[in-house]
């Protein structure tokens, strides 16, 4: 009986909107973002930035995107870092072409044509359902490497495509640390994860799931199906593409066009399934097991056999674990580590009273 | 001049790679009546529900809808005009809870877009707030309140067929389809469902069409019957018409099977 | 243009896009009977030609390692339906498909990990000297390699139409419930299906390792297949093969003909382009069944 809920009523529909409806919760989560968006910065070194905190915010906002299009919507896409590119690629030739451009605003509109072109190959979707669809998603996957690849424009004719994050300032503040890139990546993140929670509670949300649970019932209800799903895809990529000018500008510094490959779409995939479909605090939960595990076992690697591992040696492993991983929770725990966490809490109210 | 009647249908014909489902079926529903569809398993009931709201699209015939004509309607067209169904299966959406899925019977009728959702303005919030005024009201005409927030999918059967009901009347639909409201409900389901059809036919003012087997009900629910066998209507008219009604006899009794029909 | 050329890189294209049926064969068994898209073929075929040319290449005799290899393909079929599919039954679409995603890691990881991942070259014997007809060269190793895709196909024909298992199947893709109704053991026929596939992938691996040489890119033959398939329909083994010479042939005549204005490379994409163009028309492939979307 650590954490209960007893004596939790609401009175007004406003109180019970809440997004977090617990007292205890909502100051663990105050607490826990002030010391995020204060404390780390001060007392984290450039490795917890570089090769931790950097790649978890990029894959988290990324893997927002994903479930909202595949958990939420019930569309499967293979091509989430097509989308990313496309945004990596967009902000970059934002900021080259046109001078004076605000970072944000660069940033936003990168966005939107990511989510542009993600309108594009959702338009499929009027006809197709299912792994027809997925496979349209393969399809944008492999046509923007090949793009990206083979046109010049996009990378201002870098002869293998590879583009360099320019130098970034917001309101005359250079953006140059790691600890500041983790500023910026961690109030994008923060506000685009609420834009998405806001949207996920309203109608809009109600419709994705609506169309991924019953698409015959909710075509039924007045749900305008196609269009539905179009912003599903547009809003899905919207945020993928937002990842991707993190991904590019934040984390790499430099990034070529397979760096946004195949395998890097099943990542995101692995991560939203990992999480939770269809939840987005498993976003951050899915993507904190996909930058850390890989760091674990290198670390436990070299504990053990006290030389460091062979990296291809060490990417089977991976690749072995985290298919595992993947096949036992969709097995055992469909709803994934959200809803593990959820049974923890839920042990805490009765805690020792009961199982 | 006669008032006009709610809906109208003229010559449906419908069919499944080569099997016809619906064959040249005409009746008229008048506004605020309860009329029953009744007949065999594999008549084409529930195919005919399906092509009045707009799920299937009849090769022949046409809908008229308060006097006016549609030969092609979509679901969408349907719910605009004001049709809402229940579904012979239950199509609640499993994971939603009871609030939500009563709330989904008001999408056609929300008003902000994806991107007023996102930032929460104000249509957005004042939707949010119809939706839940509404909702409330549904819920407590069909006793609900104490599982507002429970997962649909969790629910007993019966309980899901009342909140499917409910989806459905939220968006005040001036035609009512029920597809076998009843099916598998205990003595006292079925009599709380009927009264439940008889509020929302007399003080939500809703024309109700519903298919159901137990002929009891019928009887009692409705003041006009259509009756179908093998995709043709051989019956249409008040209960004590059809009681009487020599093929309709025939057909549920399974007497000689009649040679020319 | 060339007459003689063109038809030179039709024949080519054709013969190559054998290669993509055979891949995509064994997708169609695994989608007919349970439903399943199958993304781990691919890492199948992997396992299955690298399982065969390490052992070669360790002084197992041919056929040996033909037969060890085999009995590995059959049981790692029964395992995955076992361990992965069965208790997935019921779920949805997407959840299966995800779950062969994660077998395919799990599958690439451990063929790499067992057998290390360098290159094999894997010779079978078989001449690779063009054969010259009326003024046409034609690769006799894909003439070959269509023989066997033929001589399999007949095999899997047989199989289906001669054998109680394979009767069983057919009435299990038709009707799961009445095939359960008259008392057939579908967990069987599952795990029979996916050893099939299993050996299927095994013929596809030595085959397409022969030829490109045994690595890691065998397991992308299944991105190779997945174009084949939305053309041929998931359900239908004549898809899979009239697809797969369609892909074959317009990716190989569109690489050398159109391929050069847009600087080369297309044909990562081409298939996929030319199979959603043919999606728009026909939702459900060449020879798909219409599904009716019933309430």
């Amino acid at each position: 009986m650590i954490y209960r809920q007893a004596g939790f009523l609401t009175a007004d529909y406003r109180t019970e909107r809440r997004w977090v409806p617990h007292a205890v919760d909502r100051w663990a989560l105050t607490a826990f973002l002030a010391f995020a968006a204060l404390a780390v910065p001060v007392i984290g070194n450039d490795y917890l930035f570089g090769a931790i905190l950097l790649p978890f915010l990029a894959l988290s906002l990324a893997a927002i995107g994903l479930n909202i299009l595949t958990g939420y919507a019930g569309q499967l896409s293979l091509g989430t870092t097509a989308f990313m590119a496309v945004g990596a690629y967009a902000a970059y030739n934002l900021n080259l072409r046109i001078p004076g451009l605000p970072l944000l605003a660069s940033i936003v509109l990168a966005g939107i044509i990511a989510a542009l072109f993600g309108i594009l190959f959702g338009l499929p979707s009027l006809r197709l359902k299912g792994f027809y669809l997925a496979v349209s998603t393969l399809a944008a996957q492999f046509f923007v490497e090949w793009a990206l690849n083979k046109i010049g424009w996009f990378s201002n004719n870098n002869s293998s495509g590879v583009i360099t994050a320019p130098p970034m300032a917001i309101l005359g503040i250079a953006v140059d640390s790691p600890a500041r890139k983790y500023l910026l990546s961690l109030g994008i993140v923060a506000v685009l994860t609420l834009v998405a929670i806001r949207l996920t509670r309203s109608q809009t949300g109600r419709n994705w799931i609506a169309i991924r649970d019953r698409e015959v019932a909710a075509a039924s209800l007045g749900v305008p199906v196609f269009r539905v799903k179009l912003v599903a895809f547009a809003i899905s990529s919207f945020y993928c593409g937002i990842a991707g000018v993190l991904w590019a500008f934040t984390y790499l510094g430099t990034v070529e066009p397979d760096g946004f490959n195949l395998s890097r779409s099943f990542e995101v995939l692995f991560i939203i399934i990992l999480g939770g479909l269809g939840s987005i605090r498993g976003c951050f939960l899915g993507a904190a097991v996909m930058v850390v595990f890989p760091l674990l076992l290198s670390r436990f690697a070299n504990a053990f056999f006290a030389t460091a591992l062979d990296p291809g040696i060490q990417e089977d492993i991976e690749n072995i674990l985290f298919g595992s991983l993947i096949v036992l929770f969709l097995v055992k725990q469909p709803l994934g580590l959200v809803r593990l966490w959820d049974q923890f809490k839920r042990r805490l109210e009765t805690w020792p009273l009961s199982e | 001049m006669p008032p006009v009647p709610l809906l109208e249908l003229d010559g449906i014909d419908l069919s499944f790679g080569g099997v016809r489902a619906i064959a040249n079926v005409s009746f008229t529903v008048e506004k605020a009546a309860i009329c029953a569809v009744i007949g065999p398993n594999g008549a084409g009931k529930s195919s005919l529900i399906n092509v009045i709201s707009g799920l299937y699209r009849p090769a022949r015939g046409v809908i008229r809808f308060d006097g006016k004509s549609y030969a092609r309607l979509t679901p969408a067209m349907a719910s605009r005009i004001g049709v809402a169904r229940t579904f012979q299966n239950i199509a609640l959406f499993k994971a939603m809870t009871v609030l939500d899925n009563i709330i989904m019977g008001r999408a056609g009728k929300a008003r902000a877009g994806a991107v007023e959702d996102a930032l929460g303005l104000p249509r957005s919030r004042r939707d949010e707030q119809v939706n839940r005024e509404k909702a409330e009201e549904i819920i407590e005409f069909l006793d609900l309140e104490a599982i507002r927030h429970v997962a649909a999918g969790t629910l007993p059967y019966g309980v899901q067929k009342r909140v499917e009901l409910g989806r459905a009347l939220i968006a005040q639909p001036r035609l009512l389809l029920l597809d076998e409201p009843m099916a598998g409900m205990t003595f006292s389901e079925k009599r709380e469902m009927c009264r439940f059809i008889l509020d929302a036919n007399a003080t939500l003012g809703a024309t109700v069409i519903l298919i159901e087997h137990d002929i009891g009900v019928v009887m009692d629910l409705s003041q006009h019957i259509v009756v179908l066998d093998y995709g043709e209507k051989i019956g249409d008219g008040t209960p004590d018409e059809i009681r009487s009604n020599r093929r309709v006899i025939e057909a549920y009794l399974g007497a000689e099977t009649p040679q020319a029909a | 243009m060339d007459w003689q050329f063109a038809l030179e890189v039709l024949i080519g294209g054709l013969l190559s896009g054998v290669m993509y049926s055979l891949v995509a064969i064994g997708f169609v068994l695994v989608y007919k009977s349970s439903g399943v898209l199958n993304f781990a073929q691919g890492a199948m075929v992997l396992f299955a030609a690298l399982t065969f040319v390490s052992l070669v290449e360790r002084g197992v005799p041919f056929a040996l390692s033909l037969a060890i290899t085999l009995a590995i393909m059959i049981a790692i079929g029964f395992a995955i339906e076992h361990a992965v599919l069965r208790p997935l039954v019921s779920q949805s679409p997407m959840t299966l498909f995800m779950a062969t995603l994660g077998v395919s890691y799990v599958l690439e990881g451990s063929a790499q990990l067992i057998w290390g991942a360098e290159v094999h070259n894997l010779d079978l014997g078989i001449s690779d000297e063009p054969l010259t007809l009326s003024g046409i060269d034609v690769s006799t190793f894909d003439l070959f390699a269509a023989a066997i895709a033929a001589a399999m196909v007949v095999g899997l024909i047989l199989f289906f139409n001669w054998t109680r298992i394979g009767l069983a199947f057919r009435a299990a893709a038709n009707d799961e419930l009445a095939a359960l109704a008259v008392g057939l053991r579908l967990e069987r026929i599952g795990g029979v299906v996916w050893a099939a596939a299993g050996v299927v992938a095994l013929i596809a691996g030595l085959l397409w390792g022969a030829r490109t040489g045994v690595q890691f890119s065998l397991s992308l033959t299944v991105l190779k297949a997945l174009p084949v398939l939305i053309l041929g329909g998931f359900d239908s083994i004549a898809g899979a093969i009239v697809g797969g010479l369609l892909v074959g042939a317009t990716e190989k005549l569109a690489e050398v003909f159109i391929g050069p204005m847009f600087g080369g490379g297309i044909e990562s994409w081409f298939a996929y382009a030319a199979a959603m163009l043919l999606l728009l028309i026909r939702p459900s492939g060449l020879f798909g069944q219409k599904l009716i979307d019933r309430v």
